[in-house]
């Protein structure tokens, strides 16, 4: 900069936004810069916790813990960021277009939080309070869809020719289901097929609901409402968050909204509501997160350990949960001292039940989501770790027949289950570390596999797997980790006798 | 309307506009202020200007500009503005109100350096007359290069406590964020201070800065070797093969060196930065 700058600089400031209309003499401010999509998130989710829902209960915490008082006593404090789960992952379900479920008694917010997206997203609060589904048990499939106005159906001569006035709610970027599990089975399965396939049919009729965020609110903890849900309709909510009771420092504002005869909703600003851009931009930049193999390498290990069950089957692809179940017996059957495997080290024994493909596809987008609204340029363990409460609290459950839950000390995580989804992760993660010599030269043969080219090499290759094989079955006993690998290292080796049956013709 | 009420909408509409907005903070803040233009004004003139004057308040707390009594635009917009404009013509106030608010503006999307360095010295810019001219007289120290050193004679050294600014600072990495501007940070804490090195004058310590991001955006400001080439002995620094005089420098924890002729250096066991000057 010469010596001019300063005057220079000094100049363009001047040159700003505010300025005075010739005309009225009124002062006028242009509209400044809108802040950038990180920054509107973010205020979105201050603004939420500070003014609208006041909760003081942050659960998800990043940074390494400060831990103060001991054993029942002891209370962990986040070093880094913190957030409340139950405002958070709404605002992630919103950027990733998913399916959550709010749970927790009558009053705690669920409705209202569920709202608030739905402004966030751009509707307003007239549009948004009458397009909310109330489930209850009258709900019939033409009350949630719509349907034909009866002349039309006497008129029309065939399905075609039926015109279904489609509910508004449809088209809607944010959709709110209030008690859905109030809602009777028939109509729970019309609503499957719209949040599974996007789409609602009726009279050979198709209304496509686009990319939606869909938050449902359920009574009970446990999903027993009036009807039952229907599994497949719980396999598509990603997430289950749970509300969290008013602290009593936030009583004044309550008497406060009373006299000011206001509520949350209806002073939401206007620099935190996304547009339709927006949201498409979020969504774009969420998928681009890149997340590593040193992230998904842990998560992979765990979530796999809970498939396998040793006494399904002597053959290694059928020692899954699936393979009891489809028999009609649960682990609990199997899951005893006829099993040789230690109950407190392997945790196979802690579930009842693995997780489908689809688990692991929400866990990632909504990790990827999570580092995007901290401003972090990939995903990391902190991200998964602090969302898979969340994400399985409704996908797995615990065998409560195993004896890892008799001990008197664990019994308290078959009621707490976010706690003990966190257990699994760290029970994981340091049987991660001491298998990690047993698992490097299965990685190292997994990496080979391309770097094999003549028949001789292929030959090498492939008697290096089945050694790795006899090592592992010798040395180590047969549980979820090492089953992974034999699983890995089978399938190598059929690729490569393939490759080596090709490279023969 | 009264100012109650003038009030009590700008505040309303405050919290329509921003989730930033603090009606407590803004009532706090700009308060005081538009109380005083209305006392010392009259007439259409009074409401127009108050209106104006929250409505910048609004915008000021809404963009995270004002969030306290210190820094510069809080001095220009909750002192300056109710102590002056009342002094001025009726046809001006209006345009002088804009400016202010057009300064502070400019003056909070500047790097946090500036902003810090201009808050410190905020209490100078006393007239609305001189605020423009006195603005300038501050920045040009800071902004100019400075004529570049042959690093060849010595003509000053001297030693900074950090401790005048922050009890706990211990210098830790350091890097120019300005051509005479060096951004210290703290070893253990994420605290930055910043240092204004001034030809043939005392080098001003300023801050705390806020973490000023990335340090590879202020890459390529340093000397590069073929001007000064600074090593680390094992005690104090060599500057081109020579050893510098120092005093009580002992092992050096860290170093900048400025084209415009100056090394600054830290010891691993002092708060005080050493700033050694040339020609």
């Amino acid at each position: 900069m010469d010596s001019n700058a300063a005057q220079r600089l000094v100049e363009t400031w001047l040159d700003g936004r505010a300025s005075v209309s010739p005309s009225t003499g009124e002062l006028t401010l242009a509209h400044g810069k809108s802040p950038g999509l990180i920054e509107k998130l973010r205020g979105a989710y201050d603004w939420i916790r500070n003014k609208a829902i006041l909760t003081p209960y942050t659960d998800m915490h990043f940074g390494p813990p400060l831990k103060i008082g001991r054993g029942e006593q002891r209370i962990e404090l986040g070093a880094g960021e913190s957030y409340a789960s139950f405002l958070l992952l709404p605002l992630l379900t919103l950027m990733t277009s998913r399916r959550m479920v709010f749970t927790g008694a009558a009053g705690r917010g669920k409705t209202t939080v569920a709202t608030l997206m739905g402004l966030i997203a751009g509707h307003d609060l007239n549009t948004l309070r009458r397009s909310v589904q109330h489930g209850h048990p009258q709900l019939t499939i033409a009350d949630l869809l719509g349907s034909p106005l009866p002349s039309e159906l006497v008129r029309a001569q065939k399905a075609e020719d039926i015109t279904v006035s489609w509910r508004g709610w449809l088209k809607l970027r944010v959709k709110v289901i209030d008690e859905y599990n109030r809602i009777p089975t028939k109509t729970q399965s019309a609503l499957l097929s719209l949040m599974a396939e996007g789409y609602a049919e009726m009279y050979e009729q198709i209304i496509e609901s686009g990319r939606s965020a869909w938050y449902l609110t359920a009574n009970d903890d446990l999903g027993g409402g009036t009807f039952p849900v229907i599994e497949a309709l719980k396999d598509r909510i990603d997430v289950v968050v749970r509300c969290t009771p008013l602290h009593a420092e936030h009583l004044g504002a309550l008497a406060e909204r009373i006299e000011s005869a206001q509520t949350a909703e209806s002073l939401i600003p206007q620099d935190i509501v996304l547009t339709e851009d927006e949201l498409t931009q979020i969504d774009l930049e969420v998928r681009a997160v890149p997340i590593s193999e040193m992230v998904l390498e842990p998560l992979g290990f765990m979530l796999a350990q809970l498939d396998f069950c040793k006494r399904a089957s002597d053959r290694l692809e059928l020692m899954n949960k699936d393979t009891l179940h489809l028999a009609g017996r649960r682990v609990g059957h199997v899951c005893n001292e006829d099993c040789a495997l230690d109950k407190n080290e392997n945790l196979c024994t802690q579930t009842e039940s693995g997780v489908s493909a689809r688990v692991y596809q929400s866990l990632i987008h909504y990790a990827k989501a999570l580092a995007y609204f901290r401003g972090r340029k990939a995903v990391s363990l902190e991200d998964v770790i602090e969302l898979m409460p969340w994400v399985l609290h409704d996908k797995l459950s615990p065998n409560p027949q195993s004896a890892f839950f008799l001990r008197e000390e664990h019994k308290k995580l078959l009621t707490d289950r976010a706690s003990w989804i966190r257990q699994l992760f760290d029970r994981a993660q340091a049987q991660l570390a001491a298998y990690e010599p047993a698992h490097r030269p299965v990685r190292e043969l997994k990496r080979r596999l391309h770097g094999s080219n003549t028949p001789a090499e292929l030959e090498r290759y492939r008697r290096s797997i089945e050694q790795a094989m006899e090592k592992l079955l010798d040395k180590h006993e047969l549980n979820g980790p090492v089953h992974q690998d034999l699983i890995l290292l089978k399938d190598l080796h059929a690729r490569c006798r393939s490759m080596i049956e090709k490279s023969k013709r | 309307m009264s100012l109650e009420q003038q009030l009590k909408t700008a505040a309303k509409n405050g919290l329509s506009l921003s989730a930033n907005f603090d009606a407590e903070r803004f009532h706090s803040l700009f308060g005081p202020g538009a109380q005083a233009l209305d006392e010392a004004l009259d007439g259409e003139d009074r409401e127009r200007l108050v209106r104006a004057y929250l409505r910048l308040g609004q915008e000021s707390l809404a963009r995270g500009y004002i969030l306290s009594a210190k820094g510069l635009p809080a001095h220009l917009l909750l002192k300056l503005a109710p102590e002056q404009l009342p002094r001025l013509d009726a046809q001006a106030r209006m345009q002088t109100l804009a400016e202010l608010w057009n300064l502070s503006e400019g003056v909070c999307r500047e790097p946090r350096w500036m902003q810090s360095y201009l808050g410190a010295r905020a209490q100078e810019l006393d007239s609305l007359g001189s605020l423009r001219l006195k603005l300038i007289e501050l920045l040009e120290p800071v902004l100019a290069p400075g004529s570049p050193s042959t690093f060849s004679a010595n003509i000053k050294t001297a030693q900074i406590d950090t401790r005048a600014l922050d009890d706990e600072f211990l210098p830790g990495d350091m890097f120019l964020c300005a051509p005479t501007v060096v951004a210290i940070i703290d070893r253990a804490r994420p605290v930055c201070l910043g240092l204004i090195l001034r030809e043939n004058k005392k080098s001003q310590l300023i801050g705390p800065l806020g973490m000023l991001g990335d340090r590879d955006m202020f890459e390529g400001l340093e000397a590069t070797d073929e001007v000064a080439k600074v090593e680390r002995g094992t005690s104090g620094l060599r500057l081109n093969g020579q050893s510098i005089d120092l005093p009580l420098l002992g092992q050096v924890h860290q170093h900048t060196v400025a084209p415009a002729g100056f090394i600054v250096a830290s010891a691993v066991d002092s708060q005080r930065l050493w700033v050694w000057e040339a020609r």
